[in-house]
């Protein structure tokens, strides 16, 4: 079943109606479009069938919405959506992004309209008890980042929490003067992103010492730092001397690397 | 503080930038053209598109130019942002 998104925000917003959006006011007119057939459309290049969701403040309705219909509505706050409230919608959405720090209302519709939406944030928010980012990508999968994955850098010191932003059409995070690529987040921590850039590239070495490599140089790693492994048989490996390296190395490595050893290949 | 090349100002309003941010992939080392909700990096060691996705066509001659004349300045500001890995690394 194909997933419906609703929208929730401060009034009528020209660029949406480009998605082919059915506005409504209440949490009673959303659930009487959660539980309508997707709305029939016109001129749209779009996946998914759109509904927007104005916020009224109206109380919720008595009916709860059937549950069924919950498996393929998804919603997107415009604005702060008060607790009670967000408890009623989360009974009502399949997923619901509430209360982030979302991409410029203008970019953010074109990032909805993309093929590639899933591959762009849309929104997120910072996370400063548990220091972790929490990243909602355009098509509504949310994932979640360490503070400590943004290291510090020379000119641009350490991300500002306080200052984030998505930004660039969900293509760059900003934390101040810090600003962080969408690509290299998503090949951190999506194996289905990480793969699929890998058929994209046009010279791609495959060879597991070349992976090896690239993720020793993301972590900022030395062929010398994995101990008791030393530095010229890290080389070999990376240089594709050693066929197959012994499950004993493969786990020193993967230990330093911080991923399972069968994951190193990935990268 | 990310490096974005400075572009010509017909570009620019076509919505292009070429950005080296702060947290990239850092293997090989790489400008990004961006333009809306699309990207395509630029190999700074071998000055050529890294990826077959969108295609390299698409960019336009004006950008690309400026990116090829600029190659000396987007190569030293990826070395002061990434001097672990720096362009001349191999």
């Amino acid at each position: 079943m194909k997933d419906r998104l609703f929208i929730f925000g401060p009034g009528v917003l020209k660029p949406y109606r480009n998605l082919g959006a059915q506005w409504i006011h209440s949490p009673e007119d959303a659930l009487d479009a959660v539980a309508q057939e997707p709305p029939v459309r016109r001129e749209l290049t779009l996946q998914e069938p759109q509904v927007l969701y104005g916020g009224a403040a109206v109380a919720p309705p008595l009916s709860p919405p059937a549950p069924a219909r919950r498996a393929d509505c998804r919603l997107l706050a415009l604005e702060p959506v008060a607790p009670p409230r967000l408890a009623f919608l989360r009974h009502v959405f399949k997923s619901v992004i509430a209360d982030a720090e979302l991409l410029d209302l203008n970019e953010l519709w074109e990032v909805l309209d993309s093929p590639n939406k899933r591959d762009l944030f849309v929104g997120g928010v910072p996370d400063r008890e548990d220091h972790a980012l929490i990243l909602y990508r355009g098509d509504f999968t949310s994932m979640v980042v360490p503070f400590e994955w943004f290291e510090p850098r020379p000119e641009a010191g350490a991300p500002d929490w306080a200052r984030f932003q998505v930004t660039d059409y969900g293509q760059t995070l900003r934390m101040g003067e810090y600003e962080a690529a969408a690509d290299a987040i998503l090949y951190e921590f999506d194996p289905v992103f990480r793969r699929e850039a890998k058929t994209r590239l046009f010279e791609a070495d495959d060879s597991f010492g070349a992976a090896l490599r690239r993720l020793r140089i993301q972590r900022g790693l030395r062929q010398s730092d994995f101990f008791p492994i030393s530095a010229k048989e890290v080389a070999r490996i990376e240089r594709g001397e050693v066929g197959s390296p012994r499950r004993s190395t493969m786990l020193i490595l993967g230990e330093r690397l911080g991923v399972a050893p069968e994951e190193i290949a990935s990268y | 503080m990310p490096y974005e090349l400075p572009l010509p100002e017909r570009v620019k309003e076509q919505g292009w930038k070429v950005k080296i941010r702060d947290k990239e992939r850092l293997e090989p080392p790489h400008a990004t053209i961006l333009r809306r909700t699309q990207a395509w990096r630029w190999d700074l060691r071998t000055r050529r598109f890294m990826d077959r996705t969108p295609s390299p066509n698409e960019v336009p001659k004006e950008a690309l130019d400026s990116v090829q004349a600029q190659h000396a300045e987007l190569c030293r500001q990826w070395d002061a942002m990434y001097p672990e890995n720096p362009v001349r690394a191999e």
